[in-house]
C-alpha cells in the first residue's frame, strides 16, 4: 500500500478509532494516544492491509480494538473486556471519569458482553451491521438485535442514573 | 423545530432502536438532535444519548496524530531514498564495468603465437586516422603471402622467384608439389589459384618489396577489417591443411618404396 491510499483509506478511520476507544472505557487523552499507535502500527505492515473493497475498514478496526484490548489489560483500569457484569455494579466514584464519555463507558461495560462488543464497535454513523457482524463473528440479524436491546437499555440507563 | 422535523427524527429513532439504521441515518440524526431548541421533552433522553455516542476527537489530538504520522512517513521516504541511491550507484558503477571491461576486450589485439601467425601478410590497417601497419615475423625460409582484398583466392610466389617490382605484373601460380617431393605423388596435386595484381607504382618506404598491391584500400570499419582477417586466417588454415595432406601423402609414399626395397632386397 503507497502512501497515497493509506491517508486515503486509512487516515480517516481515526475518528472511528477514537470513538471506540471512549466506549472501550480508556479515558479522552489516552484515546488519542491508541489511535495514534494503531496507525503507526498499521503504516509499518502496510503491505499486510487488504484493499479497500476487500475488507480493509473492518482489518483496521480489528487492528485497533486488539491494541485498545491490548492497552487496558496493561493499564491500571479494570474495565470489563469481553466478559459478561451485573447491570447493576455500582459506578466509580473516581473524579476523574465525571465527563460524559466516561459515565458513557461504565454504562457501556455494565452491558452483557454480547450488546457491550457491538455497542462499542457501532457508535454513530461508524461501522455498519455487516462489518460489526465480520468483527465480532455474528449473524447479521444477531448484530441486530444486540444492538437494538444494547441501546435501549443504555437509554434506561442514561435516563435513570444521570 | 418544525413538526416534520421532529416526525422524521421520531421514526429515525424508531429505526435506531431496532438497530435497522446505516451510518449515514444515524449521522443524519445527530445533526438533527443537535438543534435542541423545540425538542419534546421526551426525546431530550435520546438526544444525550447521542451526544455521548457520538463524541468526537479534539482538533489538537487529531494534529498530534497527523504529526506523528508525517514524521514516520518520511523517515520511510528518506530510507527508501538512501536505499535506491545506494543501488542506483551500484548499478552505475557496474554498468561502467562491463562496459570498460567490453572496450578492453575488443581492442586488445589477439596474439597467436602459433605457426599461422607467420603467415599473415602485411596489411595497412587505418585506425584514428593514422596508418596502421599489422606486422608479422618474417621468416627467411616461409614465404610471404599476397592477398587481394577484393579477390577470393590467395596466391603465393615461389622462394626463389624474382621479387616483383614496382610497376610489374605479377602472376604466378604455386607449384608445391615439384618442391616438395620428386616420387609421384598419390594425393592429386591442388595448385594453388593464381590472382593477377599489379604492384602499385606509389612509393611506400615500408614496403621494399612492393609486396603490397595497387588496387589496395584503407579499411576504415575495424569490423570490416576484423571479418578480412579472419577470412585471411581461414584462408591460410585451408592451406596449412592442404599441405599437410601432401605432406602425409608423401609421406606415406616414402614408407611404401621403402617397403618394396626391403621386400626386394630380402
Amino acid at each position: 500500500m503507497t502512501e497515497t491510499e493509506f491517508r486515503k483509506h486509512v487516515m480517516p478511520l481515526q475518528r472511528l478509532m477514537y470513538g471506540i476507544a471512549l466506549r472501550m472505557g480508556i479515558p479522552p487523552d489516552e484515546a488519542g494516544d491508541t489511535v495514534q499507535e494503531s496507525l503507526l502500527r498499521l503504516w509499518r505492515h502496510r503491505n499486510r492491509i487488504p484493499s479497500p473493497d476487500a475488507g480493509l475498514k473492518v482489518y483496521c478496526i480489528a487492528a485497533h480494538r486488539n491494541e485498545c484490548i491490548s492497552w487496558l489489560k496493561h493499564s491500571r483500569y479494570d474495565a470489563p473486556i469481553e466478559e459478561a457484569s451485573n447491570i447493576s455494579a455500582p459506578l466509580s466514584e473516581d473524579a476523574e471519569f465525571r465527563d460524559t464519555s466516561s459515565r458513557l463507558s461504565e454504562l457501556i461495560d455494565a452491558l452483557p458482553a454480547g450488546q457491550r462488543e457491538v455497542i462499542r464497535l457501532s457508535g454513530i454513523g461508524g461501522l455498519d451491521n455487516n462489518e460489526i457482524a465480520e468483527l465480532t463473528g455474528q449473524t447479521d440479524n444477531n448484530v441486530r438485535q444486540l444492538l437494538s436491546r444494547g441501546r435501549r437499555k443504555l437509554r434506561v440507563l442514561l435516563e435513570t442514573r444521570f | 423545530m418544525t413538526q416534520k422535523r421532529i416526525k422524521e427524527i421520531r421514526e429515525l429513532l424508531e429505526r435506531f432502536y431496532t438497530g435497522a439504521t446505516l451510518p449515514e441515518e444515524e449521522r443524519q440524526l445527530a445533526e438533527m438532535l443537535k438543534e435542541a431548541e423545540g425538542l419534546p421533552t421526551d426525546l431530550e433522553a435520546d438526544c444525550r444519548l447521542f451526544v455521548s455516542l457520538s463524541a468526537d476527537m479534539p482538533d489538537e489530538v487529531s494534529e498530534r496524530i497527523e504529526r506523528a504520522l508525517d514524521t514516520e512517513m518520511a523517515k520511510e521516504r528518506r530510507r527508501f531514498a538512501t536505499r535506491s541511491r545506494r543501488w542506483y550507484i551500484a548499478g552505475a558503477a557496474a554498468v561502467c564495468f562491463l562496459i570498460l571491461a567490453i572496450g578492453v576486450g575488443l581492442l586488445l589485439p589477439e596474439r597467436d603465437s602459433t605457426d599461422q601467425d607467420r603467415q599473415m601478410q602485411y596489411a595497412l590497417v587505418k585506425t584514428n586516422g593514422k596508418n596502421v601497419k599489422v606486422p608479422t615475423p618474417e621468416l627467411p625460409e616461409c614465404d610471404s603471402l599476397i592477398m587481394n582484398p577484393i579477390a577470393q583466392s590467395v596466391t603465393r610466389p615461389a622462394k626463389s622467384e624474382k621479387l616483383p617490382q614496382r610497376g610489374e605484373k605479377i602472376e604466378q601460380s604455386a607449384p608445391r608439389a615439384e618442391r616438395l617431393s620428386t616420387t609421384k605423388p598419390n594425393i592429386s596435386d591442388r595448385e594453388a589459384p593464381v590472382v593477377t595484381m599489379e604492384a602499385s607504382s606509389e612509393s611506400y618506404p615500408d614496403d621494399p618489396y612492393g609486396y603490397i598491391a595497387s588496387n589496395y584500400r584503407i579499411i576504415d570499419d575495424p569490423r570490416e577489417a576484423e571479418a578480412l582477417v579472419g577470412e585471411l586466417i581461414a584462408i591460410m588454415e585451408s592451406n596449412l591443411m592442404i599441405e599437410q595432406s601432401r605432406v602425409i601423402g608423401v609421406y606415406d609414399n616414402l614408407q611404401l618404396e621403402l617397403t618394396n626395397c626391403c621386400a626386394q632386397l630380402q
